[in-house]
């Protein structure tokens, strides 16, 4: 009886005789990827190049003008200077970090990886509300010098105060590479140099040091790129007057309306950023960037670290974790004032944040697109990835490659390109503007995450299914999409906070019925002393901190 | 699941497949495997089985010829349309699946009813002796009982061909014999045709029906095992299967001369064989003498170099005084006790023992 049932099966399968194969072509899955990157990258940069080469009069004018200017020549050179002093900053605070991460126990490596983590979860305009109060006039830090008898210092509107604020917010940037180039590092090599006469010191300096040289330049790439970008910080802990570039191609776009310039402007940062990139970019792999998030390698050995190394690292996590108990303190304060800690405690501004429109009406934009971008951006993702990992193609490396740009394009260029862009299109202060922009930003750690787990998925159990007699359909369904789910949610994790914390493209995006949590918290910053900003800080601290530890979790069980 | 059902006949023609850029994986292959036979492609490492074996079942396009089940031209078909079981080298179980769940899955795929299902996988699960570890999940089987599942998840639905890619290559010795002792029976059971690939001589020989030899991407000779064995058509299957005394050199009219200028007696050839040839002695037909009296056709000196216990049997290990070839005596029942390490030696075979084949 079985046996008729099947052979009924078999032979209605035999009409069949003459079809393509259904495996198809399956780089064809990276096609919408490739339309979401050309709609808000793409498009919106050739747009803006055009214009500021075409507008007023075709050539490079724009240009010649732009670079004549003082104030630009200034903010430029200021940028480039910041740069480097940030970059130098992270490294040799995260050089030694990130050593002591290879040679920590298994609990001490865990807790030194929270903490250099701690930036990329904690969400940044929390982190920047929080060194904002820190470094004030009179903020916790001058009061403390003040209280020592060492007399108040000039912190925020500093450049002092601009490179704490971007060395913390970029040091994971530096450390991941570096840790990861270390782990790599047979250790007995420092020993038999030791042992060859070398000193301690001479050991690391003259083997330790050229091995881990590309972890060193990886990072600083990086670091150094991000730092040319930043908008934000800049604005928030730098002195108006010492204006970097990105603020400063900020003002042609909004106060001036003044597009071409802005596009000049634009494709300078961006060639900086591609002269950088031509040089170093055989040091930078895309695990080398989030690679660290899934290490669960380390913590191998047992030793006790050396006290210099305890006391640089306790240093390094003090900094890195104090803006979280200063922004959660403040939540809880009594009265409208930003003073440390808070002389009277209350849960009225939680409240506010809750029940106030303005503030819960951003919260809930910020989620809805949060969700939808996070939910475009893995579909389109996850198809990529699975196209490109199954098709042979040569090309499959070079279209990963562009899908990775939204990483290293300055977070300026590419926002004055979209808004620029999407003003055209009427999709400027739209909803759909927003989802499509934030996905296209989630979208590089859905390909990553997702591409990893398929690298390492074994293909044989897509045959095996294929031969049971399951359709390609049914194959990725059954077989596939259960074994890939957690590299899939991960990077759904990762598009969503991506999308929740977003503030550079966001600020030019939105309208006033899109304005975002971030923006909100932005606006407040620069214009009130309000309580409900910490609330908010600390409401956001705790969705991506419940997210990130559910996340692992999930992936523990599997 | 009692009545035996039978199994579908694959025919191979002129099957050929180039990867891009390379030289044939797999050239001009024809063959015809019938209904319900245990057909065995036994091969050197790179000699084309797993490719021959993946374009039967559907995953490579042939680059050009056919391939018909039942007389059906299959070659537009995906794998999921063929009606196919395969097992897979390290077993490809699906590790979220329990072994029920990885066993029901092809059944799933066809839509048969959940009672059906729960009854086939029980009797298949029996009939492979896992009948308690259903709610276990792949990881937690040792491989002999992963193979089994893997074997279970094939037969499942009765398909009318088995294909199944070095399936014991992961397992030792003893319970590879075990398994092969459970598939030969299992063939028999179902029914179903089996195309089994291995680079093991001896597996192919306990298990086939039918053997085909693969060279270099080519067949060199289909056959049955005692064919294959006693009538290797080319120094090259000889060697793969079984230990052979080969003796290079040329035919001379009635008589065969090896390298080294001694001739021997052979059986009349065709004289289609061609100058350059070689002799084939099983070490089994080899006679052995210590004192120099040997009633053999053929006979040449030698000096033991080696003694081997097999334990049911001796390998003696000798070699030519002239020439110095290595030579292989198989002693079956302790008729040469005399014989020591060392030791000068006569060494020969009856005329009809010694097969002239191609050399090449
Ligand atoms: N996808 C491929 N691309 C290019 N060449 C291939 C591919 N698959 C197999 N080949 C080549 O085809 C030839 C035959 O390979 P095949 O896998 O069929 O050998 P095999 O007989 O199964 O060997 P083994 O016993 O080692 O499994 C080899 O030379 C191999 O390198
Ligand atoms: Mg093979």
């Amino acid at each position: 009886m079985e046996r008729s049932l099947l052979a009924s099966n078999y032979l209605s399968s035999r009409q069949v005789t003459t079809r393509k194969r259904a495996f198809g072509r399956p780089a064809a899955l990276a096609i919408p990827a490739l339309v979401l990157l050309l709609l808000v990258t793409v498009l919106p940069l050739t747009w803006l190049f055009a214009i500021s080469v075409l507008d007023p009069v075709p050539g490079f004018g724009n240009y010649v003008d732009l670079l004549s200017r003082a104030g630009f020549q200034r903010a430029f050179l200021r940028t480039l200077k910041m740069a480097a002093i940030v970059t130098a900053v992270t490294l040799v605070f995260g050089y030694p970090y990130a050593y002591a991460m290879t040679i920590a126990g298994r609990k001490t490596w865990l807790l030194l990886t929270l903490l250099v983590l701690l930036p990329l979860w904690t969400s940044l305009m929390a982190r920047s509300f929080a060194w904002v109060i820190l470094l004030s006039d009179n903020g916790v830090i001058n009061n403390g010098l003040d209280a020592l008898g060492l007399g108040r210092l000039p912190l925020i509107r500093t450049e002092i105060g601009v490179t704490i604020g971007m060395a913390q917010l970029l040091l994971p940037f530096m450390v991941l590479p570096l840790y990861n180039s270390m782990i790599g590092v047979d250790r007995r090599l420092v020993l038999a140099a030791q042992s060859l006469g070398a000193s301690r010191l001479t050991a690391l300096r003259s083997v330790y040091l050229p091995l881990t040289l590309p972890g060193i330049v990886g990072g600083a790439t990086i670091v150094f790129i991000m730092s040319l970008g930043f908008y934000v910080t800049p604005m928030l802990l730098g002195s108006p007057r010492e204006a970097m570039i990105a603020p400063y191609i900020g003002v042609q776009v909004n106060r001036l309306l003044a597009f071409n310039m802005a596009g000049a402007g634009s494709f300078i940062l961006a060639f900086a950023v591609g002269i950088i990139l031509v040089f170093t970019a055989r040091f930078l792999n895309s695990g080398n960037m989030i690679g660290g998030y899934s290490g669960e390698t380390g913590g191998a050995s047992a030793r006790r670290l050396p006290w210099s190394l305890r006391l640089h690292c306790t240093v390094v996590g003090f900094i890195l974790f104090l803006p979280v108990p200063v922004v959660i303190l403040l939540a809880f304060a009594g009265r409208p004032s930003f003073e440390f800690p808070p002389s009277e405690y209350s849960l009225r501004y939680f409240v506010h944040f809750f029940t106030d429109t303005v503030w819960s009406g951003s919260l809930r934009n910020s989620l809805l697109i949060g969700v939808c971008s996070a939910a475009l951006a893995t579909v389109v993702g996850s198809a990529a990835a699975y196209g490109l990992t199954r098709s042979g193609s040569r090309w499959c490396q070079a279209i990963y490659a562009i899908l990775l740009t939204p990483i290293v394009l300055p977070g300026i260029v590419g926002a004055v390109a979209a808004y620029v862009f999407f003003l055209r299109l009427n999709l400027s202060e739209t909803f759909v503007g927003l989802v499509l922009a934030h996905s296209v930003l989630g979208l590089p750690f859905v390909l990553i995450t997702v591409s990893s787990v398929l690298k390492t998925f074994d293909r044989r159990l897509e045959m095996a299914a294929a031969s049971l007699g399951a359709s390609v359909p049914e194959t990725i369904r059954t077989v596939t999409l259960p074994l890939i789910l957690p590299g899939v949610i991960t990077g759904m994790v990762f598009a969503f906070v991506t999308s929740f914390d977003e503030i550079v493209y966001t600020l030019f995006l939105q309208g006033p019925d899109t304005r975002t949590l971030p923006v909100q918290m932005y606006l407040s910053v620069t214009a009130e002393v309000d309580p409900t900003i910490a609330a908010a800080s600390t409401v956001v601290v705790l969705v991506t901190t419940v997210l990130f530890c559910s996340t692992y979790l999930l992936r523990r069980s599997r | 699941m009692t009545s035996a059902h039978h199994g579908a006949r694959v025919d191979l023609s002129k099957l050929t497949k180039r990867f891009l850029g390379e030289q044939a994986a797999v050239h001009d292959v024809n063959l015809a495997i019938g209904a319900g036979c245990f057909m065995t492609f036994l091969g050197p490492s790179g000699s084309g089985k797993t490719t021959t074996l993946n374009m039967i079942a559907g995953f490579i396009q042939p680059t050009e010829g056919s391939v018909r089940i039942d007389g059906q031209e299959v070659s537009g078909l995906p794998p999921n349309k063929r009606q196919l079981g395969m097992v897979f080298q390290q077993y490809a179980l699906f590790p979220h699946l329990t072994v029920f769940e990885n066993v029901a899955y092809p059944l799933r795929r066809r839509r048969i009813s959940e009672e059906l299902v729960r009854r086939q996988v029980g009797e298949t699960l029996k009939r492979v002796h896992l009948e308690g570890l259903a709610v276990k999940y792949p990881s937690q089987l040792s491989g002999g009982q992963q193979q089994r599942v893997a074997v279970a998840r094939a037969i499942v639905y009765q398909p009318p061909v088995l294909l199944m890619d070095e399936p014991l290559g992961a397992l030792d010795r003893k319970l590879r014999e075990e398994l092969q002792l459970e598939l030969s029976r299992l063939h028999r059971d179902v029914g179903s045709t089996f195309i089994y690939v291995t680079h093991d001589q001896e597996e192919a020989l306990a298990l086939s029906d039918r053997i085909a030899v693969f060279r270099d991407g080519r067949i060199e000779q289909v056959g049955t095992p005692q064919d294959l064995y006693a009538d290797p058509a080319c120094l090259f299957v000889a060697r793969f299967l079984g230990e052979s005394n080969i003796i290079l050199g040329r035919r001379d009219a009635d008589a065969f001369v090896s390298r080294h200028k001694q001739a021997f007696a052979i059986e009349p050839a065709p004289s289609a064989m061609e100058n350059e040839s070689a002799l084939l002695i099983r070490p089994e037909s080899m006679r052995i003498s210590g004192d120099g009296k040997l009633a053999v056709e053929s006979s040449l000196s030698a000096t033991v170099t080696d003694i081997v216990y097999l334990g049911a049997s001796r390998k003696i290990i000798l070699k030519a005084s002239v020439g110095g070839d290595d030579l292989i005596v198989r002693e079956t029942s302790g008729q040469y006790s005399d014989i020591r390490r060392g030791g000068e030696v006569l060494v020969g075979w009856n005329r009809r023992d010694a097969k002239l084949i191609r050399a090449t």
